[in-house]
């Protein structure tokens, strides 16, 4: 179930909050409808892939409450959560990396390999992460053994449970115990519904806008056909706006549904295409992921703290396995190892303190962001290489071949051209939507009578069944 | 200027909160309700009894109804090439109350499920015709649907779901569509029997421009036959597979025993359909002799090849493109489809008669 459809909002979002709101005073009845809720939510896409979600909360927990719980040992705890890591990187990599490996190792002796048929479960990457970090932290003793109920929210609270953000134990799980009804509830709901709104608002009106534009151009790089100097530019240009419309807007939706039932989740993003630099950028990116990234795993592999060799190595294994994390291709890894050597240089750059200016620092950083978001966005690296060969102007075709062909008209160019420069205007100048929603929004009845008739036709524009899904899905 | 800074008044969370949700909900079911009202597609079983027309400009919505209205007993399914011909000019030809229920690029499977929904909506169905095209006739099957939307829930035959549907902008449109009608702001597009004249009028024909769709130069040309025809023309046609003759199949068994079956194969222009003696000429021709094979097998059927070069399909000031003709030759081919039905074999040299 999308967020931005109508069974979701026309039947599921008010139920699950008339049963958080009626259970309000009563903390183990609203966990266990949310959980319920939950659990619908992820079943009702495939529900044959609901038991591994519930079979790792369950091992999860069990391997936490039993090594950490009141029968645990030292000895057992120095092994058991290294183990449990372990556990869910092998249950991810069954899932997620088998058939990249198969394919790889039958490449290597140039036999054809016949994928096993596994499918991906939906937010697998997500759910394994927070929990990895949850026994990350029990190992370091930053972590208490929870019950089983508010683990088991926490894992699989649906606003964050398929794409994020990917959040703390300590951050969401104290949350739990926080009356709903408290102080604020108006407010809160309302700017809960808000940033749903514009999240819902960002999908449809904006990202689906830009993939439109986008996938043809990704489409044509795949066959024997190539695109000229100016397609490439405007396909690369409207994927990267799609790309931070879309998962933004996942998020701020989810922010904004947590919000409405009185749970704050962390910011996801924070205006990336304004970043001064690559190291800015990654601080403004899919935050709670840099965020994951740099505690379970730069530093443990010596972050700044052993030499800048090896800080230079970290950075660049991290953003390897980052990109990694994204898809099971080659595409994802060198799209990492890029984004990992222009984190070095951006970081040993800055130590320089060599200064270009912010202007140049921030147009640096977004010809390299983009430029790498063809290898992101490409099917294989064939495809990703003829797309840079014709930005460099180095390909045959004309400097414009769209995909309708030779007869297209001069104002589809013009007006694809006009939602890149709005789009492009709104990322790069345009306050972020939780600034709007969070800070900037006032308790104006004006305001929410058009915002409501907004919400109105929304929900009329997503029926039809249309609709699009987030892109960070198949992570 | 008063009015401006009261909507920037500030007030409590909750009023705005209530602001919200009140104004959302009402104009929620405001919406919902006047296209139960207005009831675009004209399906539900609730709505008001008003003065409707098929009003969405895609027929895969606005023909589910007239499908399903008693008042036919007879139905054309088919694509654009059999959507000009006429309800009144058949009943005159073969009696019975005719619907023209072809849609502009219709599939097998659409026009199956138009027929199998009018079916299912009448015991009594006198005639039925065919519109036979190249989409009946890949060795693959066509594919399911077109790039044009097509709901499932309008063939159902289940009227009470049909609100559950009706959630979205295009409905929404059409419901505008709707309304413009019924108080006479806006010419139907498609009549009451689901006929639709869709060529200018007669006064804006030009040739030239005709024959710039049929030609790839816009010069009249020739199709010289195949020297020699096409080997193995025999074991050729044997060899033919159509896949969409299981859809066929599918189709008439829906119908009652003695439906009259009309297949008709449309006279594209002569451009349009391969070269004497060539391969496709062979596919075309067996394709129709299996649907006659079919035919014969369900009884009380007849097919009529008007894709035959003739002075139908030679004669380009026939044609508006190259698959299209004017309503002149529509009206021919109705009368032609009279005469060929009542006589039992063909009547005119403008098209054959196939038998198995």
């Amino acid at each position: 179930m999308l967020f931005h459809s109508q069974e979701f909002l026309l039947l599921f979002l008010p139920v699950a909050l008339a049963g958080w709101y009626l259970a309000a005073g009563r903390k183990e009845w609203r966990v266990a409808w949310m959980i319920a809720l939950s659990l619908v939510f992820y079943a009702y896409w495939d529900i044959r892939l609901l038991p591994l979600l519930v079979l790792s909360i369950l091992g999860n927990w069990g391997l936490a409450a039993f090594a950490y719980g009141k029968l645990g040992n030292a000895g057992m705890q120095r092994f058991a959560a290294p183990m449990g890591i372990l556990l869910n990187l092998a249950v991810l990599g069954i899932f997620k990396y088998a058939d990249f490996v198969g394919n790889t190792v039958a490449a290597v002796f140039g036999e054809p390999h016949d994928p096993w048929g596994i499918v991906l479960p939906l937010g697998i990457s997500f759910f394994t992460f927070q929990q990895i970090s949850y026994l990350a932290d029990l190992k370091r003793g930053k972590a208490p053994v929870y019950g089983l109920a508010d683990y088991a929210l926490y894992v699989s609270y649906f606003p964050q449970l398929i794409a994020g953000p990917i959040v703390r134990h300590d951050e969401l799980i104290h949350q739990f115990d926080a009356y709903p009804k408290r102080d604020g509830v108006s407010e809160r709901m309302t700017r809960g519904a808000a940033l749903l709104l514009i999240g819902i608002a960002k999908k449809v009106l904006l990202a689906d806008v830009f993939a439109g534009f986008a996938d043809p151009i990704f489409s044509t790089v795949e066959t024997e056909r190539t695109v000229g100097f100016i397609d490439a530019w405007a396909g690369t240009g409207a994927f990267g706006l799609q790309i931070y419309f879309d998962f933004s807007a996942y998020s701020d939706m989810a922010i904004g549904l947590a919000m409405m039932a009185g749970i704050t989740l962390p910011e996801n993003f924070n205006a990336p295409y304004r970043a001064v630099s690559l190291v800015d950028f990654w601080r403004r990116w899919h935050m709670t992921l840099s965020r994951f990234l740099r505690d379970y795993l730069y530093v443990p592999m010596g972050g700044n703290r052993a030499g800048r060799r090896r800080q230079a190595l970290a950075l660049a294994a991290t953003m390897l396995l980052g990109g990694l994390w994204h898809g099971a291709a080659w595409t994802f890894v060198v799209w990492g190892g890029l984004h990992g050597i222009g984190l070095v240089v951006s970081h040993f750059w800055g130590k320089t303190g060599i200064s270009i200016g912010r202007p140049l620092g921030w147009a640096f950083t977004m010809v390299f962001v983009f430029w790498t978001w063809v290898v992101f966005r490409a099917e294989s690296m064939a495809g990703a290489l003829k797309l840079w060969t014709a930005m460099f102007g180095l390909s045959d075709a004309a400097l414009i071949l769209t995909p309708e062909g030779p007869d297209s008209t001069v104002a589809v160019d013009l007006s694809t051209a006009g939602w890149l420069l709005a789009g492009a205007l709104i990322a790069a100048v345009g306050p972020t939507s939780q600034t709007v929603a969070f800070v900037k929004l006032r308790p104006l009845r004006s305001l929410a009578t058009v915002a409501a008739l907004l919400a109105v036709f929304l929900v009329f524009r997503l029926g039809g069944g249309a609709n699009q899904d987030f892109i960070y899905f198949q992570f | 200027m008063k009015i401006f800074f009261g909507m920037l008044q500030e007030s409590g969370w909750s009023a705005v909160l209530r602001r919200a949700v009140t104004v959302f909900l009402c104009g929620f079911v405001l919406l919902y309700a006047t296209l139960l009202i207005v009831d675009p597609y004209d399906t539900l079983p609730f709505s008001p009894p008003l003065d409707r027309w098929p009003a969405a400009s895609n027929q895969r919505f606005s023909y589910p109804a007239v499908a399903m209205k008693p008042e036919f007993d007879s139905i054309v399914v088919g694509t654009s090439v059999v959507r000009l011909l006429k309800p009144s000019e058949l009943e005159a030809a073969l009696g019975g109350r005719f619907a023209n229920l072809a849609m502009n690029s219709a599939m097998p499977f659409e026009q199956s499920e138009i027929l199998k929904l009018f079916a299912r909506f009448h015991d009594d169905v006198k005639t039925v015709i065919v519109g036979i095209d190249s989409v009946w006739c890949e060795p693959k099957g066509s594919p399911k649907l077109t790039f044009r939307p097509f709901p499932p829930w309008l063939y159902d035959g289940n009227r009470w779901n049909d609100a559950l549907h009706l959630l979205n902008l295009a409905a929404v449109e059409d419901a505008g569509r709707q309304v413009g009608q019924m108080i006479g702001l806006r010419r139907p597009r498609y009549q009451r029997n689901g006929y639709g004249n869709f060529l200018p009028s007669n006064s804006e024909y030009d040739l030239q421009k005709a024959r710039n769709t049929i030609y790839a130069n816009g010069a009249r040309q020739i199709t010289e036959p195949m020297t020699p025809p096409a080997d193995n023309y025999a074991e050729y046609r044997r060899n033919l597979a159509f896949a969409d003759m299981a859809l066929m199949r599918d189709m008439l068994t829906a119908l009652p025993r003695g439906t009259r079956k009309i297949f008709l194969g449309a006279p594209v222009h002569a451009m349009a359909f391969g070269p004497p003696g060539s391969n496709s000429e062979a596919s075309w021709n067996e394709c129709l002799r299996r649907i006659a094979e079919i035919g014969e097998e369900f009884g009380n059927s007849y097919v009529f090849d008007f894709r035959i070069r003739s002075e139908i399909t030679m004669e380009d000031s026939n044609y508006w493109d190259l698959l299209h003709y004017g309503t002149d030759t529509a009206s021919r081919i109705a009368r032609l489809i009279g005469d060929g039905v009542e006589a039992g074999r063909s009547t005119d040299p403008v098209y054959r008669y196939v038998t198995p």
